[in-house]
């Protein structure tokens, strides 16, 4: 199946020259190739050669990932996969880079007037420090991370996300990036057809790709995005209202964010835990649990934990921990979040996990490259480690706070 | 400041390079190295593809066909020496810049 999806141009996202466009182009497709081609090729290798040889070489066959990695990375048909896997995604950043810097302050001047003839809150607190994790290395190898600045009002890191994370998706999360949003929206709307929620918060949101999807389906609710990346917030904010919604965006710290007690109805995060830090991640819990009013929900979208996979599949997961720069990737899919959520005040029984499928689907027609036919095969693949959103469906922790806390105690 | 009224010195950049340690994949010492410089090669055949691309699909929107133009082209003698001295030349240049 030919992948020919392209992004929904929006007022505030760069424009590519041809050959920027082509540049870019070459690098989805570059990604598509190594999953559809390459990453296939991973199985045989294991059974046939390393397997073999690591119990010629241990007297047992490999029992984890780590036995399993341990061979892999001598095989040079893995070190072929994992080094161009690498190179990808370097090119890929390279590629949206080029294209920003030739009009960096022209974006910079955009997003300032789109912002300004918005209604809706953008709050950019002076002298905001954002935590370690998020800055001591640059996060699956994006220049710059999502805090640094490199001119007045910069939103540099911001556009470079939204451009960049469409490549990296190679399309599959919609035209709008928006997809993980929406597709718990829509598990919301279909298991909890009542729930009304009056105000929502976004942790973690970058440029709100997912955030918006939210105030599109309650139009009437009021709906905050917060990040710890300054340029990814104003971006955010610019991109919503030119996509003519009202959405408020503050740079702010999930941990802790300055919101009263029990003020929103919904909590959400999507592809944020995985960013953070063994230490945050409870104290990130606990403050959605403090922040959610009686009979709301907090949902984590993220990929599934380890203890759901054989080794080997984790084996090809964790090599985005040791080739993405993405430090807390592995380790966060061996946290117990059922174990967090009661510590953070949750009932047990009040947690789960599910699956929110994939609203590709909705694409189809809609938007230019996207036929049904594509989009029907994104939806409905079964999970395959490695590839980008595995299984067409999203992984989502659920927990709701009791309507009344003192007929829970 | 708007970008019109900068200089190219006062235009500011993006970070071009991610910080955090590059991993090794090859034992071959030099390898990785050469892998992203191919790779980058492939990146801009693809966009020289493309750009030919473009230019025979703007080309027949305006009546003209380059690309049966291309197929049908006849090379003369001049053209087939002008041809095979450029290739020799690019290939020299090729084994002694290493
Ligand atoms: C992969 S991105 C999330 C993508 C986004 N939710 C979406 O769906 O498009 C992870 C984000 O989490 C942010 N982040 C990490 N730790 C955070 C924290 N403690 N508070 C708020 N944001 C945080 C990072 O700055 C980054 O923008």
């Amino acid at each position: 199946m030919l992948n020919t999806f392209q992004q929904a141009d929006h007022p505030a996202l760069p424009k590519a020259s041809a050959d920027e466009a082509a540049r870019q182009e070459f690098t989805k497709s570059f990604k598509g190739f190594i999953q559809s081609t390459l990453l296939p090729g991973l199985t045989p290798v294991y059974q046939t050669r390393v397997a073999k040889r690591f119990e010629k070489e241990h007297g047992r066959p490999p029992a984890d990932r780590r036995d399993i990695r341990s061979g892999m990375v001598n095989d040079i048909y893995f070190q072929h996969y994992a080094a161009a896997n690498r190179i990808a995604q370097e090119l890929l950043w390279e590629s949206v880079n080029g294209s920003i810097d030739r009009q960096l302050p022209e974006l910079i001047a955009k997003a300032r007037e789109l912002s300004a003839a918005a209604k809706a809150e953008l709050v950019i607190p002076e002298g905001f420090v954002p935590p370690r994790y998020v800055t001591a290395l640059d996060i699956h190898c994006m220049p710059g991370g999502y805090c640094s600045e490199v001119a007045a009002d910069d939103i540099s890191v911001g556009a470079l996300y939204d451009r960049g994370v469409y490549l990296y998706a190679m399309g599959y999360t919609g035209p709008n990036n928006d997809d993980m949003g929406r597709s718990v929206v829509n598990y919301l709307k279909h298991h909890a057809p009542d729930f009304k929620p009056r105000r929502i918060l976004d942790m973690g949101c970058t440029v709100g790709h997912s955030t918006l999807p939210y105030k599109e389906l309650f139009p009437d609710a009021e709906v905050w995005g917060i990040d710890v990346g300054g340029p990814c917030i104003r971006y955010a904010h610019a991109r919503a209202a030119g996509f003519g919604l009202e959405v408020n965006f503050a740079q702010m710290n999930a941990e802790e964010t300055t919101f009263p007690d029990e003020h929103f109805d919904l909590v959400v995060s999507h592809i944020l835990l995985h960013e953070t830090s063994g230490k945050a991640m409870p104290r990130i819990f606990a403050e959605a649990h403090r922040v959610l009013a009686p009979g709301g929900m907090m949902i984590h979208a993220d990929l599934p934990p380890f203890d759901l996979m054989d080794p080997f599949t984790q084996f090809i997961l964790d090599n985005e921990t040791w080739y993405n720069n993405e430090p807390f990737w592995g380790a966060m899919r061996d946290m117990d979040q059922f174990a967090l959520a009661q510590k953070a005040g949750f009932d047990l029984a009040d947690v789960k996990f599910d699956t929110a499928p994939m609203a590709v689907m909705e694409f189809a027609a809609a938007a230019e490259g996207y036929s049904q036919e594509a989009s029907e095969a994104v939806a409905e693949r079964d999970f395959t480690a490695g590839e980008f959103a595995p299984g067409g469906g999203w992984e989502v922790l659920i927990a709701r706070k009791p309507l009344d806390k003192a007929l829970a105690a | 400041m708007s970008g019109i009224d900068m200089t190219e010195a006062e235009r500011p950049h993006v970070i071009r390079h991610a910080r955090g340690k590059r991993p090794q994949f090859y034992d071959t010492p030099g390898m990785d190295q050469a892998m992203s410089m191919i790779m980058v090669l492939a990146n801009e055949m693809a966009v020289l593809r493309d750009r030919l691309d473009s230019a025979e699909r703007v080309a027949k929107a305006s009546g003209l066909d380059l690309a049966a133009g291309i197929e049908a082209l006849e090379l003369d003698q001049a053209a087939l020496e002008e041809r095979e001295e450029r290739r020799q030349d690019f290939m020299r240049r090729l084994s002694t810049c290493n």
